[in-house]
């Protein structure tokens, strides 16, 4: 097989670069590892989720000093298929220091507006739109009652009718995963979307890319091997595994040295009203008081989700269905400053070993954070605010909060979760750290790009989608606008 | 190398005890599905972790010989829920974080199938 175009990945990267590249003239091929699931696949409950559409089944933590737990999708759309469709721009003081310290072109708050507005419309972003569920107005009821910043989080899921199934896909369609609009809309186009095809590694013909070779996982053909020649490569495999498959593939200057995440820690409030938290949408609400080191927000809520959180320290009237009624799930996130790296495996079982060593100031922003959460909870009317975390007693007062202000959470049973990670291939135009240039152009080969969250030269401090789309976009027009003076050059 | 179902279901049964709002259909039902959700995640596990949790588990039942005598999934009821939250639950580190894996996939899948 032969084409001009190779996409591999079809998350938010992959989607838009596909996308932007087919609209553009291009002949696109677009590689993904996972299945394609319909609408009509979606929704199913949290288990069967995990085992079809989660890369591993949501089962390659982040080892290192606290170990995480991390899922990301692995199916046509990618992540985008099983995230909550929250949507963030990055402030524009943050896209300064990226400037600053990466030497990054032409990604400034002005040259990505006009990005983030194209995602933006195209993926209908805007506000829930009608009465907020009980989850969302009891947190908002916490946020007032302290004073602090913020409010919704405008979301990508114009229409949402309250299923509480994001993360197994949503079964309306409402929510705009890659696989609604954009990636059908790019096929219209002339992209060919293959699903099934693990790509093994880049192929090469001295400093150029020629293609890669892939393994088909389904079908009648499961197994066997082909390989693709084009006459370019854009590697959008998310942030484990693009910096996993450059160095299969023999590139490895300043790869998979740099994985950035968000490390969250989860609480579950009791309050004296029912919340039905599992019979909606994830509370909408997201503080900005603290942040970007500090976020706190709203967390998926089933009753198998609460009994993981509430599992760490067991609790009786946790089996209770109707005290469950009066529960939710909120989260506290903070920017994460430590480090991490991600390799290749070695040992044959096809998983990057992804570790992340936690700085002491993460610790320390999660704890403040879970003393200011409480103190929300708290003002908010709950009764009783349990954190997911081994051998912590639940806080019932101001004071139990404070304390959390003063020392920091125990290390060794902290049960984070993340679903951000990023920043495992940095561009920028300082060669010494930076992977690619500033436009995803991978150093030291040609014909070589990467586009997606693992290109973000740092921590963007909220969800990455928004940023990974708009520079996704950037770097493909960036790819045609190049390619377009090679062409008409005498 | 992986543990065996039979191994997790006693394991699950020990970790999540019978609740009175659950039938004990609802509660065989919850725990066969639990302990297969547990096992096929277990497998998907990077290989390094399966060796670490599989020397793990042979450490506890082999534990479990020296002070009952017994195997595992032959201890009673009571003394295999005690047993399990030494563990899970216990003062070392260590033992804490094999089983966590173990107990809160074991939540999710339980809970999602009794509501």
């Amino acid at each position: 097989m032969k084409t001009d175009v190779l996409v591999i990945g079809s998350g938010a990267g992959g989607t838009v670069t596909a996308l932007t590249l087919a609209e553009g003239g291009r002949e696109v091929v677009v590689l993904e590892e996972g299945a394609r699931y319909s609408t009509a696949d979606y929704g199913r409950t949290p288990t069967m989720a995990m085992g079809r559409m989660f890369r591993a089944r949501g089962m390659n933590p982040i080892m290192g000093s606290v170990p995480v737990a991390y899922a990301e999708g692995c199916c046509v759309g990618g992540s985008t298929e099983i995230n909550s469709g929250f949507w963030s721009r990055p402030p524009a003081d943050l896209l300064a220091h990226w400037k600053y310290e990466f030497n990054l072109a032409d990604a400034s708050e002005s040259d990505l507006i006009e990005h983030y507005g194209w995602a933006e419309r195209e993926l209908g972003v805007g506000l829930f739109g009608r009465p907020w569920p009980p989850s969302t107005a009891v947190f908002d009821r916490g946020l007032q009652a302290m004073g602090w910043k913020g409010g919704e989080q405008p979301r990508a899921a114009p229409g949402c009718s309250n299923t509480n199934t994001c993360a197994q896909g949503c079964p309306t369609a409402a929510k705009q995963g890659m696989s609604v609009q954009l990636l059908p809309r790019a096929e219209r186009a002339g992209a060919r979307v293959l699903a099934g095809y693990r790509v093994e590694r880049l192929l090469r013909a001295g400093a150029r890319i020629r293609g890669v070779r892939a393994r088909i996982l389904d079908g009648e053909d499961a197994g066997r091997r082909v390989e693709i020649a084009a006459e370019h490569v854009f590697v959008c495999c998310g942030p484990t595994e693009t910096p996993a498959l450059l160095r299969r593939s023999g590139i490895t200057h300043a790869v998979g040295n740099t994985l950035g995440l968000h490390p969250y820690l989860k609480v579950v409030a009791r309050f004296p009203e029912i919340i039905d938290a599992d019979k909606s949408v994830m509370p909408l609400i997201q503080v900005k008081e603290f942040s970007p080191d500090v976020t706190m927000g709203g967390a998926y809520f089933t009753p198998g989700h609460a009994a993981v959180m509430l599992n760490e320290n067991p609790m009786e009237e946790a089996r209770d269905r109707e005290v469950r009624r009066h529960m939710a799930a909120y989260y506290v996130g903070v920017r994460g400053t430590g480090r991490g790296s991600v390799r290749p495996s070695w040992i044959g079982d096809g998983l990057p070993r992804i570790h992340y060593w936690m700085s002491r100031e993460d610790v320390t922003n999660l704890s403040r954070g879970f003393a200011q959460m409480s103190r929300l909870l708290l003002a908010a009317g709950a009764e009783v605010v349990y954190p997911a975390s081994f051998g912590l007693p639940p806080v019932r007062s101001e004071a139990d909060a404070r304390a959390w202000l003063e020392r920091d959470l125990p290390w060794t049973d902290l049960a984070l979760q993340t679903v951000h990670l990023f920043s495992s291939c940095p561009i920028g135009e300082r060669p010494e750290r930076c992977v690619a240039d500033s436009f995803g152009r991978v150093r030291g080969v040609t014909g070589l790009s990467i586009n997606d969250a693992s290109m973000l030269p740092d921590s963007p401090g909220v969800n990455p989608q928004a940023t990974v789309m708009a520079m996704a976009r950037r770097n493909a027009l960036e790819f045609l606008r190049r390619a377009a003076r090679v062409v008409v050059a005498p | 190398m992986l543990p065996s179902r039979v191994f997790l279901r006693a394991a699950i049964e020990g970790l999540i005890p019978a609740h009175p709002s659950e039938t004990p259909e609802q509660r065989q039902r919850a725990l066969d599905y639990s302990a297969g959700f547990v096992r096929d995640q277990v497998r998907a596990m990077p290989l390094v972790l399966q060796l670490l949790l599989a020397c793990g588990v042979s450490a506890f039942l082999v534990l479990t010989w020296c002070r009952w005598l017994r195997g595992f999934t032959a201890l009673g009821a009571d003394t295999r829920r005690a047993w399990m939250y030494a563990w899970a639950y216990g003062r070392v580190p260590l033992a804490r974080a094999m089983f966590r894996p173990v107990r809160s996939l074991a939540a999710l899948a339980y809970f999602e199938c009794v509501g």
